[in-house]
């Protein structure tokens, strides 16, 4: 067994302690982990990503292209920028609400969401597309946005890892105040995933 | 932290250098942060009350390295931990340490940025390891990253020399599940001894530059012993010689290839044993060479095959088949060994064939409500008529060199602003010229250079962005704070009395979110003549709350965009409903003051 994700999206939205949540789950598992993320300048703001490797035995912390299970996306546009990474058959998870860069927001971008959106529709995998933002928000804080996106990875990354496994070792990297709004925003993540 | 030995446990390379110092029983560990390096002070940091030893986040990597020698020539074991800049800073005493040597184990972990992802060179540390004669280990595996370090005070006092351990960015910010070892409670009775080996003078050189090199021969001799290198046995007629992070990459690629040769995989790239590669190299006809950054492992087989008058064939970087930019992965290992080997390339089945649609980029940007961002539109209002050359430094503060603030004209290195603006001035003379440069590089590097300014009647203006922390590398305390690395309350440097007190007689601070004081502040300094310095000072909106937030009133805004244009803030952003203000809005309200139509307006709780 190996299983492969990667999880992408924009510095300061959370997927260091998503991919954190996901490792110590496959640690729990008693796997071999491999996983490395995006550290330092890019966290402020610039596009992150992380690996995640587990299974019997594995090398490299950095996914091949090609050969990632799943891709989860944060953000639409960081998505669609790793998607080399996804295998055929494998499943991509993508938060619907996008991070506009400066380059978009002055109009110096020709980046086309419905034609990106059409793109991620034409490929081999499945994709699961919905806004995860506003579940967040509903939840109580768009900062959870993160534990929504576990939520729906927990019930459709097609892994080994059980999602009340994914759910408790979320919630034990949480402050305990926080722990409610993570708590609904991943049921809702789940809710909206299956 | 787990303190049991033999449990199994999740860690960053970085974390795993730490416990593998605090496993050798360390007494003292000093650093100076940078990124790929900062998680092992972070880590040692925290540990240090419980395990009862000193840490500290020194002034700068010259400081740290010369205090844990001063702690090793005791006879107690001392890490500093630091980028690859760091170790250009720190130099001058590595150089000399070496012909010094030590008495308690001393082991420099240097992280190494290929890519490079958050640095100013991709330089290769291993060749400065050559340069100064010092051995190098390379962790392959978090687990192997703990267990060097470990080891490597044990090499260090052998060889009396200190000791590098060198991860890479993909080591040293990589997850790994690590099997701890026995901690060690580290010694209290060590003392100087006073002896003349201390001093170091041309006549002890000359006599201790022949130790060095005799303490090679030492060195190669232990790592043909070394459980770090080791020879896996395989089929073909050519072999591979791989180290550290890329022996995991060559171990996939092959697998992908479906291809089996002997592989030497190398935890000691300097010096590298002789013997255990010449015995792979004589039984193969080709060897390729897999590593990172510069050929250095490559160019001491080669010199091996020429001595040794061996005939083969060595693929490497020389013959320009493998890569010495980036970082490797396992498709560039891959397509390496077929260009050499003649492969017809094959790649896994991706999920797409087609082209992925044009992606905008996404470079890094200042924060929502960052303070920096506010003193950057304060100087360049302040600036406009005269257009100041702006001289920027390493920091948070170097991403203000984008539009729109585009507020940095030069980057160089740490403290390099103030100096190379004063050089500017030089031949510029009826040209502002403005440095800026943050609290943390200040203190690190920019008195000397202040002091230079006054001492020089020059006439230059330095902006002190006073954040009151080290932010790029993930928030550590320095002097200016007011806090030790351990926690603890610590004298707070008074940046002005230090400005006053190099000389400068124009100073003033600041809060830049004022931004029309901060504008009039920064007419004064320019049109002083002689140096002058403006502190800004105003906590990294990352590190605090501000309990407020803003939004545009829909009906006055005018829709002339002057808050996006002019200011570059990712909490304004244009939507299908004009201009508006996002949730991650931080609250520092100086897009207010530069509104001309008074439209943004604060949402009352
Ligand atoms: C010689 C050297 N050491 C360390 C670093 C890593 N580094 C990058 S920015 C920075 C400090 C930034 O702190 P500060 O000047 O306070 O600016 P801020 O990020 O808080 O805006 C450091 C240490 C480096 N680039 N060069
Ligand atoms: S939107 Fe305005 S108040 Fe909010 S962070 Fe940006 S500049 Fe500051
Ligand atoms: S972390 Fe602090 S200093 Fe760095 S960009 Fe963000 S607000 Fe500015």
């Amino acid at each position: 067994m190996k299983y492969s994700l990667v999880l992408t999206g924009v510095g300061g939205q959370g997927t260091i302690l998503a991919s954190r949540a996901i490792s110590l789950a496959a640690m729990e598992k008693g796997y071999m982990i491999r996983s490395t993320e995006t550290l330092g300048m890019a966290q402020r703001g610039g596009s992150v990503i992380s690996h995640i490797r587990f299974g019997d035995e594995v090398y490299s912390p950095i996914v091949p292209s090609g050969q990632a299970d799943a891709l989860l996306g944060f953000d639409l546009i960081e998505a669609v920028r790793w998607v080399s990474l996804l295998k055929k058959g494998g499943v991509a998870l993508i938060n619907k609400a996008l991070v506009p860069p400066y380059e978009v927001l002055i109009g110096e971008s020709n980046f086309n969401e419905d034609e990106a959106k059409q793109f991620l529709d034409s490929m081999k995998a499945d994709n699961i597309i919905f806004d995860m933002t506003s579940l967040a928000v509903e939840a109580g804080n768009y900062r959870a946005t993160n534990a929504v996106l576990l939520g729906a990875f927990s019930v459709k990354g097609r892994s080994p890892l059980e999602p009340e496994l994914i759910k408790k070792v979320m919630l034990e990297l949480i402050p305990e105040k926080l722990a409610e709004v993570n708590e609904k925003a991943f049921e809702l993540g789940q809710k909206a995933a299956s | 932290m787990e303190e049991t030995a033999g449990t199994r446990v999740l860690m960053m390379g970085n974390e795993a250098i730490a416990r593998g110092a605090v496993e050798a029983g360390i007494s003292v560990a000093a650093s100076y942060p940078g990124t790929p390096s900062s998680e092992i002070m972070a880590t040692l940091a925290g540990w240090a009350k419980k395990f009862g030893y000193h840490a500290e986040w020194s002034v700068n990597e010259k400081v740290a390295m010369e205090t844990a020698a001063g702690a090793a020539y005791t006879g107690a074991r001392a890490i500093v931990s630091l980028k690859q800049m760091g170790l250009n800073v720190a130099s001058d005493a590595v150089m000399s340490l070496a012909y010094i040597g030590v008495e308690g184990g001393m082991v420099i972990a240097v992280a190494d940025d290929p890519g490079p992802h958050s640095s100013q060179t991709e330089q290769d540390s291993r060749y400065f390891a050559t340069f100064a004669k010092l051995p190098v280990l390379e962790p392959s595996s978090a687990q192997e990253a703990k267990d060097m370090t470990r080891w490597a005070f044990e090499l260090s006092e052998a060889l009396h020399l200190p000791v590098i351990v060198r991860p890479t960015t993909r080591s040293s910010h990589s997850h790994g599940d690590v099997v701890l070892g026995e901690i060690t409670k580290p010694k209290k009775n060590f003392g100087f001894i006073k002896d003349p080996k201390w001093c170091i003078l041309p006549s002890l050189s000359a006599k201790n530059h022949v130790l060095l090199e005799n303490r090679q021969e030492e060195a190669k001799k232990i790592f043909l012993e070394s459980s770090f290198n080791w020879i896996e046995k395989g089929e073909t007629d050519w072999a591979v010689v791989t180290s550290g992070v890329s022996y995991n990459y060559v171990k996939e690629a092959l697998e992908l290839l479906d291809m089996n040769p002997t592989i030497l995989k190398v935890g000691t790239p300097y010096p590298l044993p002789d013997e255990m590669a010449l015995n792979v190299m004589k039984e193969a006809k080709r060897i390729i060479v897999i590593e990172e950054q510069e050929p250095v492992i490559e160019d001491q087989i080669t010199r091996l095959a020429w001595k040794n008058k061996l005939n083969i064939d060595i693929n490497g970087k020389w013959t320009g088949e493998v890569s010495r930019f980036g970082e490797f992965n396992v498709e560039r290992v891959k397509s390496f060994f077929e260009t050499i080997l003649g492969l017809t390339p094959k790649q896994p089945e991706a999920a797409s064939k087609a082209q992925a649609p044009a992606i905008p980029g996404r470079p890094p940007i200042l924060c929502a409500g960052c303070s920096h961002r506010a003193a950057f539109y304060a100087f360049k209002e302040a600036g406009k008529k005269n257009e100041p050359v702006y001289c920027g430094d390493i920091g948070c503060y170097t991403l203000g060199y984008a539009p729109p603030l585009n507020a940095q004209d030069t980057c160089l290195c740490m403290g390099g602003g103030i100096t190379l603006a004063y050089g500017l001035s030089l031949i510029e003379k009826d040209r502002p010229h403005i440095a800026y440069i943050g609290d943390s590089t200040f203190l690190h590097a920019g008195m000397t250079g202040v002091l230079n300014l006054v001492y020089n009647k020059a006439n230059v203006t330095v902006v002190i962005l006073d954040n009151q922390t080290t932010a790029m590398t993930g928030f550590q305390p320095h002097p200016g704070v007011g806090l030790s690395a351990t926690g603890d309350p610590a004298p707070q440097a008074d940046l002005e009395k230090i400005v006053r007190a190099l000389g400068v007689e124009h100073v003033e601070t600041v809060n830049p979110n004022d931004l029309q004081a901060t504008i009039e502040a920064a007419h004064r300094a320019l049109d002083y003549s002689g140096p002058s310095v403006v502190i800004t000072r105003a906590p990294c909106v990352n590190r605090i709350k501000i309990d407020k937030s803003f939004f545009i009133d829909k009906d006055e805004c005018s829709e002339c965009e002057i808050c996006i244009e002019d200011l570059g803030c990712p909490s304004i952003i244009k939507s299908a409903d004009g201009v508006v203000i996002s949730d991650t809005c931080a609250g520092c309200g100086i897009c207010v003051t530069i509104c001309p139509t008074e439209a943004i307006k604060e949402v009352s709780k």
